[in-house]
């Protein structure tokens, strides 16, 4: 039986045309990963806060993708605000960040000293990661953390100062003085002796114009990144109103979607019907 | 005087073919004349006919050896599609090989491809509506035509291009959609 | 002569190219859920005939299989709400693409558009019409090849009768397809020289098809580069999709050719 086949197969061209119409469709939801980076302060972001044990800084990064690896943050901030970092165990582990931390390959040669990871709960607090870097999801509003230090786990490791993205990447429109109240409201009566010994490595105070001018070349007009009169809260900061949430409920467009998609699907319908009786009358 | 179209010990043997499907031929027709290829199922007279216009062996494969010349023109030297100006070829199935949806369409797709001008085209598609009594359905949807119907639409197709031979494959077949 | 009534091919063209790129550039399920609303609309305004309909079927479920498979994927990795959520809208996308595709293929006739194509492309673009063509005729197909089976005392119910079925069933939708490519071929087909029997013009149909569809794929290109609506929905953590009415207006004037309507033959 001689077939389509045939013809396909006697003419390379058209076989290779065919293949990659049907690769297409596959292939390029693959490719639009990469929306275009934004340089203003619009579109994807997420926060980079690099706690060297000296000093902090503070990145706004402009995500390039929906989701990006922890490893492909340091990537941006280091593309976007000159980070300079270095990779460990074939490009997935952090091994030297801000000039701070082991040259080469094995990230815990200076070990009890290493890379702590930690993800912000979205009030202030942080979260020690439970993946490594390169697994690790960061999408728009996420926050990153990295402290140099010891402790083997977030118990023990020193934590990244309080922060919350708004602090680093300044929405346009919220009123700077809304973050404030967030920070400033003792939540828990935490005796204001043990407040400062889970950040002992440290050190706000100084720390704090050094975090002022780190964060500026990101966005402009911070000072606050660690208010020292805020307790650390570890995330229980339920009373404050803080700043408006990334994740409002649906707004009024995805009505007007609703009702636009009813329309079309019920017009689409009546069209279907209407035509088939008028043929089985004709 | 030329021969209209000329086999010279034309021996063809399909690719997957054990042996030929037709072996040494010559024939000759002449211009104007009227030939009929008679035999039993399996005989060749497929492959004969698309041998007139360079289906095979351009389409087919296989191997292929003399020479069928059609108005002077060896198929072996010229694509298909380069003799269609000579040969028109009607299949066996006339369903299979429309092109476009409307009968008047249908009949333009050949001079199409010649590059014929518009004027002209119109002129011969209306002439070849005529003779074969096709005017009242030259506005129907191919689709919609009965076998007899489907049959007289491939063969004015084939003869509103103009070619100087045509062929046909059991024009007078009844259309068998179980073609078994 | 000219045939005022039907529509010329290239305003299908730039409406599915136009639909298809909106669906390329965004994520946001609101979007791409209306695109699927707007393509059943715009098929069920401008249908050819019911054969084309069983192609659109086809390409509805395939793409309903697509956004299911490709959420399925999320399980080689690790499972999360945010993960599934991405994985999910992918295929939202990818599936999406196919439906708009199923409306092109059934609102316009493939060989009409190969003629179209330039010289170079006559080949792959005829592989392309007779691939797609082989799927309304082997629907076709599988009732008649039964009938055949049945009058041989043949009957085999249910899904064992696939395997008997699938053999014959493509081996005619292959023989129709060679017997059109071999007859386009002996035509002439592709062969340099080209005229146009009944030249198609840009009627006001044709019109109102193409250029509100490209407004709308300017729209998003626009929303694109400048950055003033969401266009990838957050999924980590996962927040309700916005809709910006903009964009929503845009993909309406895509649903402008089911309004137009076809003229009747």
């Amino acid at each position: 039986m001689s077939t389509v086949a045939t013809i396909v197969l006697r003419r390379p061209v058209a076989a290779a045309f065919v293949v990659v119409a049907a690769l297409i469709p596959v292939t390029v939801p693959a490719v639009t990963g990469a929306a275009p980076a934004c340089a203003a302060a619009t579109g994807p972001h997420a926060a980079l806060v690099i706690d060297t044990g000296a000093g902090v800084r503070s990145f706004c990064v402009a995500l390039d993708a929906t989701i990006v690896s922890g490893i492909h943050l340091i990537e941006l901030a280091g593309a976007q605000d000159h980070l300079s970092y270095g990779f460990g165990s074939g490009g997935q582990a952090v091994c030297r960040l801000a000039g701070v931390g082991p040259q080469g390959d094995d990230c815990f040669s200076d070990y009890p000293q290493y890379w702590g990871y930690w993800h912000g709960d979205g009030h202030g607090g942080w979260t020690w990661s439970s993946s490594g870097a390169a697994s690790a999801r960061v999408g728009d509003g996420a926050l990153d953390g990295w402290v140099w230090g010891s402790g083997d786990s977030g118990a023990s490791h020193p934590k990244p100062p309080l922060t919350v993205i708004d602090d680093v990447c300044v929405p346009e429109s919220t009123p700077t003085a809304t973050p404030s109240p967030s920070r400033a409201t003792p939540a828990a009566a935490a005796p204001s002796a043990g407040v400062r010994s889970s950040l002992a490595p440290n050190s706000p105070g100084p720390s704090n114009p050094e975090n002022a001018r780190a964060a500026k070349p990101s966005n402009e007009g911070i000072g606050k990144t660690s208010a020292p009169a805020g307790p650390p809260t570890a995330g229980a900061l339920a009373a404050a109103p803080g700043p408006p949430p990334a994740s409002a409920g649906p707004g009024p467009g995805l009505l007007v979607a609703l009702v636009l998609g009813v329309a079309l699907a019920g017009g689409g319908w009546l069209r279907i019907r209407t035509s088939r009786r008028g043929r089985s009358s004709a | 005087m030329s021969d209209a179209l000329r086999f010279d010990g034309v021996t063809y043997t399909y690719p997957e073919g054990a042996r030929p499907a037709i072996e040494d031929v010559d024939l000759a027709i002449d211009e104007g004349s009227f030939a009929l290829a008679v035999g039993p199922t399996g005989s060749g007279k497929s492959t004969l006919l698309r041998a007139a216009n360079g289906l095979v062996p351009q389409f087919t494969g296989g191997t292929f050896t003399g020479r069928v010349s059609v108005n002077g023109r060896d198929t072996l030297a010229h694509p298909p599609r380069r003799l269609a100006d000579v040969v028109a070829f009607v299949p066996q199935d006339p369903g299979a090989s429309f092109v476009l949806d409307r009968v008047e369409d249908e009949l333009g797709y050949g001079m199409e491809n010649l590059g014929v001008d518009p004027v002209h085209m119109r002129r011969r598609v209306e002439e070849t509506l005529d003779l074969l009594d096709l005017a009242g359905l030259r506005d129907r949807s191919v689709r919609t035509l009965s076998g007899g119907e489907r049959q007289r639409v491939a063969i004015a197709a084939a003869l509103a291009a103009g070619p100087r031979i045509l062929v046909l494959d059991e024009p007078t077949s009844q259309l068998d959609p179980q073609g078994a | 002569m000219i045939d005022r009534r039907a529509v010329h091919p290239m305003a299908w063209i730039v409406w599915a190219t136009s639909a298809g790129f909106v669906a390329f550039v965004t994520t946001d399920p609101v979007y791409l859920l209306l695109l699927w609303a707007v393509s059943w609309f715009v098929y069920a305004g401008h249908r050819v005939d019911a054969e084309h309909a069983r192609s659109f079927r086809l390409f509805l479920t395939g793409a309903v299989v697509a956004v299911a498979l490709r959420t399925a994927l999320v399980f080689f990795g690790t499972v999360s709400a945010a993960n599934t959520t991405f994985s999910f809208l992918e295929g939202l996308r990818l599936g999406t693409i196919l439906v708009i595709f199923g409306t092109f293929n059934a609102v316009t006739d493939p060989f009409g558009l190969v003629r179209m194509a330039p010289r170079h492309f006559h080949e792959p673009a005829l592989a392309a019409a007779l691939a797609l063509s082989i799927a309304p005729r082997t629907v076709a197909d599988v009732g008649r090849v039964r009938d055949a089976q049945r009058m041989r005392g043949i009957r085999i119910q249910g899904v064992r009768a696939l395997p008997a079925l699938a053999v014959p069933v493509l081996e005619r939708g292959m023989e129709e397809a060679h017997t059109l490519a071999e007859s386009m071929d002996a035509r002439g087909h592709g062969a340099g020289r080209r005229s146009r029997y009944r030249p198609q013009p840009w009627t006001g149909a044709a019109l109102l098809i193409a250029v509100p569809a490209i407004a709308a794929a300017a729209t998003f290109l626009a929303a694109s580069v400048g950055g003033w609506a969401v266009l990838h929905p957050q999924t980590s953590p996962i927040v309700w999709p916005e809709a910006d009415l903009l964009l929503l207006a845009a993909i309406g004037l895509l649903a402008v050719p089911g309004l137009v309507g076809r003229p009747e033959r």
